[in-house]
């Protein structure tokens, strides 16, 4: 046994277990903890079939992002207000049976193209140079299947203005005033952060990175600013806040009907194409971010459109 | 040559040590507190470990000074991190101690 698979399968089983342990944990709380590890260990897995794009996502959104979104809800909701009673017995069979079965197909298909496990890897570098990109990860997001990704915008969109829309005014105690280590904190990190997020979308064009994982750290900012103490995310003009809500979605759209004259939708000519996603990029990953900020804003309780303020 | 990488070796084991000493520490600590200060101290030293073991191994300027940058990084953010808990346990126990009264 070579240590390599050796780490793996003790990362998969450690998956494996973390899940269970996960779904049996007895308050929110507590679940939302092992929810955070999960995703930890999902991202070195993503690291281990050397995927780092899909890595870097992984940790940035699943125990950074979603983390930050669930224990913000959690404030309102309770950490220790213990889950309703389990569903009924055949109920849960039934799921279980639906899952079981969900899965036996997943892996008869995956072991169906055992055989090649290049798939479409080599299409992808052979079009490469035409791409507009360097990195093949990147070519494939945004031009091979740019509609892909385009919708995914459009779903983060929709999901950021149903928070938006739905946001109750805060309930329960305000938040404490921070104390002055986490003000020098702020004040140390939002410069290193606004150098780092425009590092993510350039070097995204040919090492891994790009407008999620900007996206991402961009919105890791928002919510420190929102706990410091002028948080100006939600102090910005409401319109501002808005158009910079639906840029992303709105530039992409724009570019996409824009291209359409070169043949299809999404086509880019491939003088232009490193122009375009570019631009694609840029802007959807300040809209990601001010859409991840906002949906902390709102399930924390801080974005309700009678109080301009905060707190 | 051989010496960077042997004293790279030596650093990731140093490293590996102070990492599971302080899991150990945070298995085995009675309470919050003391299990935050295993991972507060022990957790950044080993990582500081690390990433010495794996700069001696990189001969590229801006790899080396992103690796201290991670470390920089994380010695502030757990330390204002730490901070937050252990403001948050205080206050706790504070309210713990006047509901006994």
């Amino acid at each position: 046994m070579t240590p390599e698979l050796l780490i793996d399968l003790i990362l998969s089983i450690s998956l494996l277990l973390l899940a269970m342990v996960t779904l049996r944990q007895r308050t929110p709380g507590d679940a939302v903890i092992q929810l955070m590890i999960f995703g930890l260990l999902l991202a070195l897995s993503w690291l281990r079939v050397q995927a780092p794009d899909l890595s870097l996502t992984e940790a940035a959104i699943g125990p950074g992002v979603t983390g930050a979104l669930l224990l913000a809800s959690l404030r309102r909701i309770g950490f220790h207000r213990p889950f309703p009673p389990p569903a009924s017995l055949p109920f849960r069979a039934a799921a279980s049976l639906g899952c079981g079965i969900v899965g036996v197909v997943l892996s008869w298909i995956l072991l169906q193209s055992w055989d090649r496990p290049q798939g479409l890897t080599e299409l992808a570098y052979q079009h490469l140079p035409e791409s507009g990109s360097k990195n093949p990860i990147t070519a494939v997001i945004l031009n091979y299947r740019g509609y892909d990704t385009l919708l995914e915008i459009g779903v983060l969109l929709v999901a950021a203005l149903s928070v938006y829309t739905l946001a109750a005014p805060v309930r329960g105690k305000a938040v404490k005033p921070p104390g002055a280590i986490f003000r020098l904190y702020l004040r140390m990190m939002t410069p290193l952060f606004l150098l780092v997020v425009p590092y993510m979308v350039w070097i995204g064009g040919y090492a891994p990175g790009g407008a999620f994982q900007a996206g991402a750290l961009l919105s890791g900012l928002g919510v420190l600013t929102l706990l410091g103490p002028r948080p100006w995310p939600i102090q910005l003009r409401r319109k501002l806040l808005r158009a910079s809500l639906a840029l992303g979605f709105i530039l992409f759209l724009v570019v996409a009907v824009w291209t359409w004259r070169y043949g299809d939708f999404l086509t880019y000519p491939p003088a232009e194409a490193s122009k375009w996603i570019l631009v694609i990029e840029s802007s959807c990953a300040l809209s990601i971010g001010i859409c991840l900020t906002v949906m902390f804003a709102g399930c924390a309780g801080w974005l309700s459109e009678e109080r301009e303020g905060f707190r | 040559m051989i010496l960077l990488i042997w004293l790279s070796n030596l650093f990731l084991t140093l490293g590996a040590l102070f990492f599971i000493s302080s899991v150990t520490g945070l298995l085995r600590f009675p309470d919050t507190l003391c299990r935050m200060h295993a991972l507060a101290k022990a957790d950044n030293l080993a990582l500081g470990c690390v990433i010495l073991g794996v700069v001696l191994r990189q001969d590229e300027f801006f790899a080396v000074g992103k690796l201290f940058l991670i470390w920089g990084v994380t010695l502030l953010s757990s330390a204002t991190s730490g901070f937050l808990l252990a403001r948050r346990i205080r206050r706790g126990m504070q309210l713990r101690e006047a509901l006994k009264k």
